[in-house]
């Protein structure tokens, strides 16, 4: 109090400026180099094009590949996936949900490798050896959905814990019974989550390089015919092998920027749709 | 009438296109209790945060005006925000200690000013409490969590904690806000205390309290200061209806 | 007097001299030991992490670990700084949210892309000797997107009344950010990074691309987990060996392990505040 008198209010900004320049330069450097790995795709691509070094039949049927099997396993996955969040949050008891939800985080650790692995196993103890011309979409699909579904779920099982309680209260209070509440209080509140994570879902399996690369060289080896049908060359395969070919194929970048896309198309949608309309209620 | 310690001219705080604060003018005693009154959304939050240039953090925010500090603007380019913030002294409306022992969320303000002897920052803890009302109700838990504390303690704390920086000014948002009649009564005592030694202003929905607390009377309708004096003038004989309306508790 | 010499000041001086000199040689001493002492185990250390050719599973998954804690560590402090800056100096405003949303595209890209880079623009640039560190900084580019929106995440979710409270006490910006923030968004970091590290420790495609630059070299990067598994499948012409399935189940309990551990560490983050409608985050 005593020194108010003496002291200016206007005090010269104090030597705090050091850190925060430390700091812009720190972003400023990051964030060129994360511009710098989306130039050097949309160079190498544009490049291709311009040049002519794209096999746009190819890329295009790639792509469609790539599309068709990560549909798939989005729609194996999805009804398994909401059936399971429902059942953790809305059924199962405490403790065993409890359980079921490490469980769920856990598995959606496994490394595709691993998943890989499964298939090979799969493939060759299951199937016999002729049959592996029919290695479809639909088997690689029911891989990749083993793959996407614990992190299907886990998303899922996050955003019905977020339907507030009171909604599920109301519903009782209603005199509705424990699936009554179900299937019209908390299924129509996650619906657009539950597209959300078809989304999302696609958007991780349409860039999976090992399950599908294991299972394409197992089934080489055994027939090479099941491979030349080239039903398995999605855009990630396409873009190893061509790797693999050349030092510097230009349409690799293309297939990049491609498959690129169609991962933020996917994930943004998803992204999107996740929006929560829950804030502030208990 | 005494000296002033804030001079408020021509505020005018505006978010976005709407106006919240409409050309106030106003000069805040030094050594007295001022009461900011008035319904809510009549800009008394706005005005105080606008005091310590807290308003600046909110979203497209324009604050036009002056206020000055003992003669001398804040607003002006080459002030230091943080040294006005110490000055003038903001505790909010809701008491939110941080998630730390009851010791360092005291402690806090002195230590970012830099001092760092266990000493004297045991002898800035003990001080703060004191005048806060507090030291003898944890005294023995100064290392437990501030978060156990209860909510009429948490306001105090928050009290503590602004009062450990030194401030000249202490503004407070509705100091009593969802507390229990027994709380708020502790928490009124405090402010008696210390406008003793602090120049203070708070913002508060309650008569009563206006009444109880203050030295001087503020009362804010929509943004624009409809009157300002000595408590006991407003509440005995306002000059505007409104206010007066407001006081008897008469709407139309 | 002006001409005597303070003879206290002079054997002071000396004394000190002396003893400044006994120590440091002393100490110069006890570090010639040490580092003669450690030396061989820490050169052993360096030699089992850089080998490139694997012999135990142990060893390949000590080193797979040791790389990609390498990766984490190179892209942490470059990304919890441009965290820091885009969640605490910028704006929130639509630039940021178009620069965010763009970050954690980066980061669910698919791993293939980030393969990419590795191949295109940092293989060759390194060279055929230095696979192990285009590896490394191959997964750290694709870290860092994912950590930088870990780390702006770890901060916006701090109540606001922490900042408004923090600069009410007349706290800069930065003392703010050292003191308020960062203690409180530590462990939601840490969990970020660890499902970060079981994600990218985990995946086998962008050492694919990378080791897919020299089709041809005797050193293929086999002392990475992953990639060791997906090359012996590839190779192994009956699949189901002990060996595979050894390494399958280490590679499954790394990235389980990190996974479980995040979760638990994110079950205990929470802090309770304020959050003010209108108040920016920054």
């Amino acid at each position: 109090m005593e020194s108010a008198k003496e002291k200016p209010a206007v005090t010269y900004l104090k030597f705090t400026v050091l850190p925060e320049v430390i700091l812009q330069l720190v972003a400023a450097a990051t964030l060129m180099m994360l511009a710098a790995v989306v130039v050097l795709m949309i160079k190498g691509a544009v490049n291709a094009v311009i040049t002519r070094n794209l096999d746009f039949g190819l890329t295009l049927a790639a792509a469609l590949n790539s599309l068709l099997i990560a549909a798939g396993a989005a729609v194996i996955a999805l009804p398994l996936s909401v059936v399971s969040a429902i059942y953790i949050n809305e059924l199962a008891r405490p403790r065993l949900a409890e359980a079921l939800w490490i469980v769920i985080r856990g598995l959606s650790a496994i490394p595709s490798v691993v998943i890989g692995f499964i298939g090979i196993l799969w493939l060759l103890h299951h199937s016999r050896l002729q049959e592996l011309s029919s290695l479809t979409f639909f088997h690689v699909s029911l891989f990749l959905a083993l793959m996407v579904y614990p992190s299907l779920t886990s998303l899922l099982v996050e955003q019905v814990r977020r339907i507030p309680t009171s909604l599920r209260a109301a519903s009782y209070s209603l005199g509705a019974s424990r699936w009554q509440t179900i299937v019209y209080a908390v299924y129509p509140a996650i619906k657009s989550c539950i597209a959300a994570a078809g989304f999302l879902g696609v958007g991780k399996a349409v860039g999976d390089t090992a399950v599908i690369l294991l299972l394409w060289h197992a089934a080489a080896k055994v027939s090479p015919a099941a491979v030349h049908s080239s039903r398995l060359l999605t855009l990630p395969i396409a873009i190893v092998m061509e790797a693999k070919l050349d030092r510097q194929p230009l349409g690799i970048y293309a297939m990049a920027v491609l498959l690129m896309i169609l991962s933020l198309l996917f994930s943004s949608m998803g992204r999107s749709l996740m929006r929560c309309p829950w804030r502030g209620q208990e | 009438m005494r000296d002033s310690k804030l001079v408020v001219r021509n505020l005018s705080v505006y978010y976005g296109d709407f106006q919240a604060l409409r050309s106030i003018n106003l000069s805040i005693p030094l050594g007295a209790a001022t009461a900011v009154i008035g319904s809510s959304g009549a800009g008394k939050s706005s005005l105080l945060r606008a005091l310590c240039r807290m308003n600046e953090l909110w979203d497209n925010v324009r604050t036009e005006g002056q206020v000055l500090l003992d003669g001398q603007e804040i607003y002006g380019p080459d002030v230091d925000v943080t040294e006005v913030r110490r000055r003038v002294s903001l505790i909010a409306r809701h008491p939110y200690p941080f998630p730390k022992s009851i010791f360092d969320n005291v402690a806090y303000g002195p230590r970012l000013h830099g001092i760092k002897d266990k000493r004297k920052l045991d002898e800035i803890v003990k001080r703060s409490l004191k005048q806060a009302g507090l030291w003898n109700e944890v005294k023995d838990r100064l290392q437990e969590s501030a978060l156990n504390l209860s909510p009429g303690e948490k306001a105090r704390l928050c009290i503590a904690r602004s009062i450990a920086v030194e401030p000249e000014v202490l503004l407070i948002d509705d100091p009593t806000y969802h507390l229990d009649p027994v709380s708020a009564a502790k928490v009124e005592d405090v402010i008696l205390e210390l406008k003793q030694k602090y120049t203070l202003v708070f913002a508060t929905n309650s008569m009563q309290q206006a009444g109880r607390v203050s030295d001087y009377v503020a009362f804010l309708s929509e943004g624009a200061l409809v009157e300002f004096g000595p408590t006991s003038e407003v509440f005995a004989r306002p000059k505007d209806r409104r206010t007066e309306d407001y006081i008897t508790g008469r709407f139309s | 007097m002006r001409n005597s010499i303070d003879t206290g000041a002079v054997i002071c001086s000396v004394f000190a001299a002396v003893a400044l000199f006994g120590a440091g040689s002393l100490l110069a001493l006890m570090g010639y030991l040490v580092l003669k002492g450690l030396w061989p185990p820490m050169r052993a250390l360096a030699a089992l992490i850089f080998a490139h050719s694997g012999d135990s599973l142990l060893s390949i998954w000590i080193r797979s670990l040791f790389l990609l804690l390498a990766a984490t560590l190179l892209a942490l402090p470059l990304a919890i700084g441009t965290g820091i800056y885009l969640s605490e100096y910028t704006r929130q405003n639509r630039a940021r949210e178009l620069i965010l949303s763009n970050i954690a595209g980066l980061g669910e890209m698919p791993p293939v892309v980030y393969g990419l880079v590795g191949w295109g623009a940092l293989a060759p640039y390194f060279g055929e000797d230095r696979q192990t560190l285009v590896i490394v900084l191959t997964a750290s580019v694709w870290l860092l997107p994912q950590l930088i929106v870990a780390a702006y995440w770890a901060l916006q979710e701090i109540p606001v009344s922490f900042r408004r409270d923090s600069l009410a006490l007349g706290a800069t910006r930065w003392q703010t950010i050292r003191w308020t923030l960062m203690p409180y968004s530590g462990r939601l970091l840490a969990a970020k990074t660890l499902e970060g590290m079981a994600r990218v420790g985990g995946e086998a495609a962008p050492v694919i691309m990378v080791a897919a630059a020299w089709p041809d070299s005797s050193k293929q990067p086999l002392h990475i987990l992953p990639y060791y598994l997906y090359r012996s499948l590839i190779e192994a012409v009956d699949p189901a060996t002990t060996r595979h399935f050894g390494a399958a189940l280490l590679l499954v309990l790394t990235s389980v392990c990190f996974q479980w551990a995040a979760l638990r560490l994110r079950r205990t983050g929470v802090v309770a505040g304020d959050t003010l409608p209108g108040l920016r985050k920054r």
